[in-house]
């Protein structure tokens, strides 16, 4: 077992990137311990009422409201984002802690790898 | 001598084409192994998918980076693993009609990138 954090830093939707990062937190959740990061534009992924099949995409958004059933309960949003997106956290699908970038930079080095799109 | 051998699970999301990541992710691999340290499987996710793709024809004068792969998996034994969704997602398959896997690369899944990762000592992502 290996403690990986895996970040999502690019906004849902534009590429594959958001949910092919959310399969791969799933998947390596089966024997690792797993905690996520939204970090930049990637806090937009927590958004609610998004409607991707407007835009002719699948609803992975959804599927965040999984990682609980996973056992993945470290979900890290950087409050910095969500500043400069003017969101607060009552607008997120899920409970994330906020926490400042020195924060994030700080728990980053704990884990035995990182990954990210 | 290398004393302290580390073993090592590479993860490459970048495609053959388009952007550096297959290549630097090769030429690291090629570094590692020639300081020593273990690699037993390259995973391919992501458009890393679309280096497994046999229909890739790079012109003569570039660098071939899916006979590379092919090379260094037949010279140091390492599987070419390749995650299937993301492979079927990008039109690369296993059928008896059709069939563009390119030789050496098999198709596995996340799980298999799951285990490698917990019995690795280090992980890099290109």
């Amino acid at each position: 077992m290996k403690k990986i954090a895996i970040i999502f830093n690019q906004a849902p939707h534009g590429t594959a990137k958001g949910r092919e990062t959310l399969d791969l937190v799933l998947a390596l959740s089966d024997i690792n311990q797993i905690s996520v990061f939204f970090i930049g534009e990637g806090v937009l992924h927590l958004l609610s009422n998004q409607q991707p099949d407007k835009i002719l995409m699948r609803d992975y958004i959804t599927t965040f409201g999984m990682l609980e059933l996973y056992d993945i309960n470290d979900i890290y949003i950087c409050s910095t984002s969500l500043a400069q997106y003017n969101l607060a956290s009552q607008q997120l699908i899920i409970d994330a802690k906020a926490v400042t970038k020195q924060a994030i930079a700080h728990l980053l080095v704990t884990y035995d790898t990182i990954l990210h799109p | 001598m290398n004393t302290n051998v580390l073993h090592y699970t590479v993860i490459i999301m970048g495609p053959a084409y388009g952007t550096q990541a297959s290549f630097c992710a090769y030429q690291f691999c090629l570094s590692l192994l020639n300081s020593g340290h273990q690699l037993q499987s390259v995973f391919f996710y992501a458009d890393g998918a679309c280096n497994a793709n046999a229909f890739t024809y790079p012109a003569n004068d570039e660098f071939d980076i899916i006979n590379a792969w092919q090379t260094l998996a037949k010279q140091y034994q390492i599987k070419l693993s390749v995650c299937i969704s993301a492979a079927q997602r990008r039109g690369i398959v296993i059928g008896e009609l059709n069939h563009n896997i390119a030789t050496g690369f098999e198709l596995t899944g996340l799980g298999e990138l799951s285990e490698n990762i917990s019995r690795s000592d280090r992980v890099i992502q290109f």
